[in-house]
């Protein structure tokens, strides 16, 4: 079995499992990887963030971190544009870290540290190092 | 299950284990 039969395997079970329950986050998100890279199916992102989605409104902290990244972005290509929202994207982030992802964690403290433009609050150049440090404090301690 | 053996789908765990053996790069010590 060479590599692309092997990504065409995993597609094929992830899509068994979502006939099965549609409501299983851990399949939407792997589907979602190989949607985004175009491995042994078509590298669709608008597929990939909509099935990303779908596993953060499932509760699931990575994803929620996952399309964070996309809102803080945005991406576009010739076929699809997803537009940056750095205000959803810090509520995510948010949320995230709250639910106990590290890399949430950390993204909000740099976030805090080296952007303050997209924070809504207005802190003090001390304030926002500070939020930084319990952010990447926080990030250490979520391993 | 408990989450820490895995999900709790069979069907997502082949899934998954497909996605890291392809990954891995081991599909040619599969023919072995």
């Amino acid at each position: 079995m060479d590599m692309e039969e092997l990504y065409f395997q995993s597609a094929t079970w992830l899509r068994r499992a979502l006939l099965t329950n549609e409501a299983n986050p851990e399949a939407l998100f792997l589907l979602a990887k190989l949607h985004e890279e175009g491995l042994a199916v078509d590298q669709n992102i608008e597929r990939a963030i909509g099935y990303i989605e779908r596993a953060a409104d499932l509760g699931m902290t990575k994803a929620m971190t996952k399309i964070a990244h996309y809102h803080y972005s945005g991406y576009s290509d010739d076929r699809y544009r997803f537009p940056a929202n750095k205000g959803k994207a810090l509520d995510l982030y948010q949320r995230a870290m709250e639910l106990g992802d590290s890399e949430a964690s950390n993204c909000l403290g740099l976030i805090y540290e080296q952007w303050p433009i997209y924070l809504t609050s207005n802190l003090s150049f001390e304030e926002r190092l500070i939020k930084a440090k319990e952010c990447y404090l926080k990030a250490i301690n979520q391993g | 299950m408990s989450a820490d053996l895995g999900y709790d789908n069979a069907m997502v765990n082949l899934g998954y284990l497909y996605f890291k053996l392809a990954s891995s790069g081991a599909a040619p010590f599969l023919h072995q």
